[in-house]
C-alpha cells in the first residue's frame, strides 16, 4: 500500500516539472491546432520552409519541457522555453504571415508574464517586437504597406495581454499572501484554544466536584471525572441523569420527574444549591448539592448550560451525627439540671442559711439557670433542625411581650448604665405563640445588651402595619463586618472577634429565633456596620 | 483499396496526432508521472516526425526536414523504450536514445542531399530496429512480465524491428528502383503498417499507465483492493460493507454509514492546483483512518468522496463519531494550500432506520451529504427516515 504522506511529497517534487509541461502544453497545442488548419487549407505550407521550421522548433520546445526534470535545475532555466517558442512562432509567421501565428505569441506573452513578473511581461512584449521587426527588416523584399500597421498593432495587444495578466497574477499572489497570513494568525488563536481547553480540561478533571455541560437538547458535552465516579455507582451512564430517581433531604419522598434539578437545569432553569439524596432506599444513598446555570447564545436564546454537583454526605451525616449528640446530651442533663435548681431553691427557702453561704447558692442558682437556659436553646436547635419546632397559635399582644421582656432584662442591661428607649410601642394583637415570640424577643434584647458598649443605648420600635408587623431592636455597640455576617444565622456559629472574648454565647440564639421567626411566616434579618451598631429586624405578617 | 501515399501520410498524421493529444492531455491532467513524461515526448517526437515527412514527401522537396524526420523517428521509438525501462523501474535511458538520434542525424547528413528522401534511412531503420527490439524486450519482462498489454506492445514492437530490418536489408540490396522494394517494402505498404502498430501500441501503453499507480495523483486511482489514498477502493468496500452489513443482519447488530465530502475540493484544485487536491484527499484519508474505529471499513467512492461503515449502538454514537472526525479534520493545515484547513460535508444513515441494504443506506447518506454541501457544507446531517417509507 501506497503512503499517502510519501505521495503528497513526491507530488510535490513534481510541481515544478508540471507547471512547466502544463504552459508548453498551451503553446504546443495551440500550434498544433495551427498545423491541422493549415494541413486541411493548404498542404504546400509544409513546404514553407520557414513555417515548418516554426512550428518544428515549437514542438521540439515541447519535446524539452516535458523530457527535462525541471526540479533538477534552477527555475530560471525555464525562461529558456518562451523565449525559443516566441522565436520558433516568429519564424512560422514569418513563413506565413496570414495564418494568424501572430496569435500564438500570446502563449509564451502569458507564460512569461506569469512565472517571471514585471521582468518577464515587458521582456516578452518587448522581445517579440525586436523579433518580429527584426524579422521584417531581414525579408529580402521590402515591408509592405499593408504589413506595417499589423506589425505595429501585434505588440500593442501583446502589451495589453502582458499588463493585464502580470496585474492579475500579482493580485492572486497578493491574496495567497494574505490568506496565508490570515491562516497564521487562526492558527495561533486555535493553538491557544485549545491549549485554554487542555487547562480547562485539567481543571474539570482535578476538582473533586462534578461538572456536566449540555447543549440546548439537552445532550451532555462535556462530563468529568468527579462527575461520573460520583454517579457511575448509582447506575448513571454518558451523564443521562434523567434516569435515576432522585429524593428530597428526608430522604423518603422522591422527587417528582419534572422537579429534579437535572431536568430544571435542562430547561434552562438556574439551580441554586438544592439538596438531593441519589440511590433506592435501603441501600447506598448520597447526598448530593446541585446548581446548575444556562448558558445563552449571542441572540440570548437558550444554547444549554451547566450543572455543578458536589457529594455532601459526609458533612450532613456530619452534621446530623452533632445534632443528634446535642440533642441527646441535652436531654440528659435536663433531668439532673432541674434537680439540683429545685434542691437550691428549697436551700435558698432556709432562713438560717448562713449568709456566705446564701451568696454562694445563689450564684450556684443563677449559673444553673444559665446552664437550663443553654439546655433548653440546644433543644429548641435540635427540635428546629428535625422540623419539630412545636408553635401553638393563640391570642397575644406583642407590645407586652416586648414590655415584659425589656423588665426582665433590664437588671442586666442597668449593670452596665445600658438604657432601653421605646420609639414606638403600639398595641399590637396577633395570632401567635407568645412563649415562642417571647424567646425571641429575649434573644434580640440580650444580644443588644451582651454586644452593646458600657452606658449604650437600645431602641425598639414596633411599627404596625396592613400586612405585617415590624419589631426593630437597634444597639450602640461595636456592630459588625460584612465578612461577620455571612454566617450569622448558622447554628453554633460566633463571630471570630467575639469568640475569644468574655461574651458568653452558644451561637444558637439567632438561629432559633429566625426559625420562630419563619415558622410564624415572617423573617429575621440583621443590618449592622463595623462601628455603628447592629439593628435586629424581626417581620411578622399581620394576622386578622 | 489503393491509397496515394500523400491520403496515407495525412491519415498516419492525423491518427498520431489524434492518439498524442489524447495521451499527452492524459499526462498533464491527470497523472504527471515520469513515464507519461516520456512516452509524452516519444508522441510529440511522432507528431514532429510525421510533419516533417510530410514536408518532404509534399512537392518541392525541403531536405532538412528529412534529417529532422529521421531524427525525431529515432528519438520516438527510442523514447518508448525508454518509458518502458522508467514503467519497469529501472534507470532512464534517454541518454542511448539521444546518442543514437545523433548518429542517425549523423549518417543522414553524410549522405547529404544527394540521396534525397532515401538520405541515411538504412541507419534509420536499423537503429529503428535495435530500438524496437529492445523495447520489445523491455515489454515482457520486471513488472510487464504478465501484463497483457505489455505483451501487445511486445508483439508490435517485434513486428516493427523484424519489418525494419528486413526492410532495410532489402534497402541495401535491391535499392529503391528494385522490384522487391517497390513492390512489398514501398512507402505505401509500411505506411498502413505504421499505422496499425501506432493504434495498437497506444492502446497498450495507454492500458499501462493507467494500470501504474505509483506516482498517480490521490484521486480514483487503486492499488489491490485500497485506493491511493490508503483506504478501501470502491468496488472493494461495496464488497466488504455488503459482507458487514449481511452478518449485522444475523447477529442484529447495528450499523452506520456515514458519509464524508471533502468541501470545495474543485476550488482548491483551481486555486492552489491538483498537488494541494491531492494533498487534502490524502490528508482527509489519513484523518478517517486515525479517528475511525478500527474496526469499520472506510472505502474511497470518488475523488473527494468517502465512505465509513461502523458499528454503533444509536445515531448519537454515529454523529458523535462524526463529530471527532469533523474536529480532528481542522487540527492540521494544507501545506500546500496557503495552510487552509479541511473541512467535510457528513452524511449519516443506520440500520436502525434504514434496514440492512446498502443501496439504501447509500441513497440516504448521499441525500444527507448533499442536504449538508447545500447548506453550506462542514456539518453532519443523519439520515433517519427511509425516503419510500416515510409516512408508512
Amino acid at each position: 500500500m501506497i503512503h499517502p504522506r510519501q505521495e503528497t511529497d513526491r507530488q510535490g517534487q513534481y510541481r515544478l516539472d508540471r507547471s512547466v509541461f502544463l504552459s508548453q502544453l498551451l503553446v504546443g497545442s495551440a500550434t498544433l491546432v495551427l498545423v491541422a488548419v493549415s494541413g486541411v487549407l493548404d498542404r504546400s505550407l509544409f513546404t514553407n520552409e520557414l513555417f515548418l521550421a516554426g512550428i518544428l522548433i515549437v514542438f521540439a520546445v515541447t519535446a524539452v519541457a516535458a523530457g527535462v526534470p525541471w526540479r533538477h535545475f534552477d527555475k530560471n532555466w525555464v525562461i529558456v522555453l518562451p523565449i525559443v517558442d516566441l522565436v520558433g512562432l516568429v519564424i512560422a509567421r514569418e513563413g506565413e504571415p496570414l495564418l494568424g501565428t501572430s496569435f500564438l505569441l500570446v502563449f509564451p506573452v502569458i507564460w512569461l508574464s506569469t512565472h517571471f513578473g514585471g521582468r518577464g511581461a515587458v521582456g516578452s512584449v518587448v522581445l517579440t517586437s525586436v523579433l518580429l521587426w527584426t524579422a521584417a527588416v531581414l525579408r529580402a523584399e521590402p515591408v509592405s504597406d499593408t504589413e506595417i500597421p499589423r506589425l505595429a498593432i501585434v505588440p500593442v495587444m501583446l502589451a495589453f495581454v502582458a499588463t493585464t495578466t502580470y496585474l492579475t497574477t500579482k493580485r492572486a499572489a497578493a491574496q495567497r499572501v494574505l490568506l496565508t497570513q490570515q491562516s497564521v494568525l487562526f492558527e495561533g488563536a486555535l493553538r491557544r484554544s485549545r491549549r485554554e481547553e487542555r487547562t480547562l480540561d485539567e481543571i474539570f478533571n482535578t476538582v473533586d466536584f462534578g461538572v456536566v455541560g449540555f447543549s440546548r437538547e439537552a445532550e451532555p458535552n462535556v462530563i468529568n471525572r468527579a462527575q461520573r465516579e460520583m454517579f457511575s455507582r448509582f447506575g448513571v451512564k454518558d451523564g443521562q441523569l434523567a434516569s435515576i430517581v432522585v429524593y428530597h433531604e428526608d430522604q423518603v419522598t422522591p422527587y417528582v420527574a419534572e422537579d429534579r434539578p437535572f431536568q430544571r437545569a435542562m430547561r434552562g432553569e438556574t439551580v441554586d444549591g438544592v439538596t438531593i439524596w441519589v440511590g433506592e432506599q435501603g441501600q447506598q444513598q448520597a447526598a448530593v448539592l446541585v446548581s446548575a446555570r444556562p448558558i445563552h447564545d449571542d441572540d440570548d436564546n437558550y444554547d444549554g448550560g451547566v450543572m455543578v454537583s458536589r457529594d455532601v454526605t459526609t458533612e450532613l451525616r456530619a452534621i446530623k451525627a452533632r445534632d443528634d449528640l446535642v440533642a441527646s446530651v441535652s436531654h440528659e442533663l435536663r433531668t439532673p439540671l432541674t434537680s439540683i435548681m429545685g434542691y437550691l431553691e428549697l436551700s435558698l427557702d432556709d432562713d438560717a442559711l448562713d449568709p456566705s453561704t446564701r451568696r454562694m447558692l445563689e450564684v450556684a442558682s443563677k449559673n444553673s439557670d444559665r446552664l437550663l437556659a443553654l439546655v433548653a436553646d440546644l433543644l429548641s436547635t435540635a427540635a428546629a433542625t428535625k422540623h419539630e419546632l412545636a408553635i401553638t397559635f393563640a391570642p397575644c399582644d406583642l407590645s407586652v411581650i416586648v414590655i415584659d421582656a425589656i423588665e426582665s432584662l433590664r437588671p442586666a442591661a442597668e449593670q452596665r448604665d445600658i438604657s432601653f428607649v421605646l420609639v414606638a410601642l403600639p398595641t399590637v394583637r396577633l395570632q401567635a405563640d407568645a412563649f415562642r415570640l417571647r424567646q425571641v424577643v429575649d434573644n434580640l434584647f440580650s444580644n443588644a445588651v451582651k454586644y452593646n458598649v458600657a452606658g449604650g443605648r437600645i431602641e425598639v420600635t414596633l411599627i404596625d402595619s396592613v400586612t405585617q408587623v415590624e419589631l426593630r431592636v437597634s444597639d450602640t455597640g461595636r456592630g459588625m463586618t460584612p465578612g461577620e455576617q455571612v454566617n450569622l444565622f448558622d447554628r453554633f456559629y460566633r463571630a471570630d472577634s467575639v469568640r475569644g472574648s468574655s461574651i458568653h454565647g452558644t451561637g444558637l440564639g439567632l438561629n432559633i429565633s429566625r426559625e420562630i421567626c419563619r415558622q410564624h411566616g415572617g423573617e429575621l434579618r440583621l443590618e449592622s456596620a463595623s462601628g455603628k451598631g447592629t439593628t435586629a429586624i424581626a417581620t411578622l405578617p399581620r394576622t386578622p | 483499396m489503393p491509397l496515394d501515399i500523400l491520403t496515407l501520410l495525412v491519415l498516419n498524421g492525423v491518427v498520431v496526432a489524434l492518439c498524442g493529444v489524447s495521451f499527452i492531455l492524459n499526462t498533464a491532467f491527470n497523472r504527471n508521472d515520469s513515464v507519461g513524461r516520456i512516452w509524452s515526448l516519444a508522441f510529440i517526437a511522432a507528431i514532429m516526425a510525421t510533419i516533417a515527412h510530410g514536408a518532404a514527401q509534399n512537392g518541392p522537396m525541403v531536405w532538412w526536414a528529412i534529417v529532422v524526420a529521421n531524427v525525431t523517428l529515432t528519438f520516438a521509438v527510442g523514447a518508448l523504450w525508454a518509458g518502458l525501462r522508467r514503467y519497469n523501474g529501472r534507470r532512464g535511458v534517454l541518454w542511448v536514445v539521444t546518442v543514437l538520434s545523433v548518429l542517425v542525424f549523423a549518417a543522414t547528413v553524410l549522405h547529404g542531399e544527394p540521396a534525397g528522401r532515401w538520405a541515411g534511412v538504412a541507419e534509420l531503420w536499423l537503429v529503428l530496429a535495435v530500438l524496437a527490439a529492445l523495447g520489445a524486450v523491455e515489454a515482457v519482462r520486471g513488472r510487464l512480465r504478465r501484463n497483457l498489454s505489455g505483451r501487445i506492445l511486445a508483439v508490435t514492437l517485434w513486428i516493427a524491428a523484424a519489418a525494419a530490418v528486413i526492410r532495410s536489408v532489402v534497402f541495401i540490396v535491391d535499392g529503391t528502383t528494385g522490384l522487391v522494394f517497390i513492390t512489398y517494402f514501398n512507402t505505401g505498404n509500411f505506411l498502413v503498417l505504421s499505422l496499425c502498430l501506432i493504434v495498437l501500441m497506444t492502446i497498450a501503453i495507454s492500458t499501462l499507465r493507467a494500470e501504474q499507480s505509483s506516482g498517480s495523483a490521490v484521486g480514483d486511482l487503486t492499488d489491490g483492493i485500497h485506493s491511493a489514498a490508503g483506504v478501501l477502493s470502491a468496488a472493494a468496500f461495496v464488497q466488504a460493507a455488503s459482507d458487514h452489513l449481511e452478518r449485522a443482519n444475523q447477529a442484529g447488530v447495528g450499523l452506520a454509514l456515514i458519509g464524508a465530502d471533502i468541501d470545495n475540493l474543485p476550488e482548491i484544485n483551481v486555486v492552489f492546483g491538483r498537488v494541494a487536491g491531492d494533498e487534502a484527499i490524502a490528508r482527509f484519508a489519513t484523518q478517517l483512518r486515525s479517528s475511525a474505529p478500527v474496526l469499520s471499513i472506510i472505502g474511497h467512492r470518488s475523488s473527494g468522496r468517502f465512505l465509513m461503515l461502523a458499528g454503533v449502538a444509536s445515531t448519537r454514537e454515529a454523529r458523535a463519531l462524526a463529530e471527532r472526525i469533523q474536529a480532528t479534520l481542522v487540527d492540521e493545515p494544507l501545506k500546500e494550500a496557503s495552510r487552509i484547513r479541511l473541512t467535510a460535508s457528513f452524511g449519516i444513515a443506520d440500520t436502525f432506520d434504514h434496514g440492512y441494504a446498502l443501496t439504501a443506506l447509500s441513497v440516504a447518506v448521499n441525500t444527507a451529504v448533499e442536504a449538508v454541501r447545500a447548506g453550506g457544507g462542514n456539518d453532519i446531517a443523519v439520515e433517519l427516515v427511509a425516503p419510500g417509507r416515510a409516512g408508512s
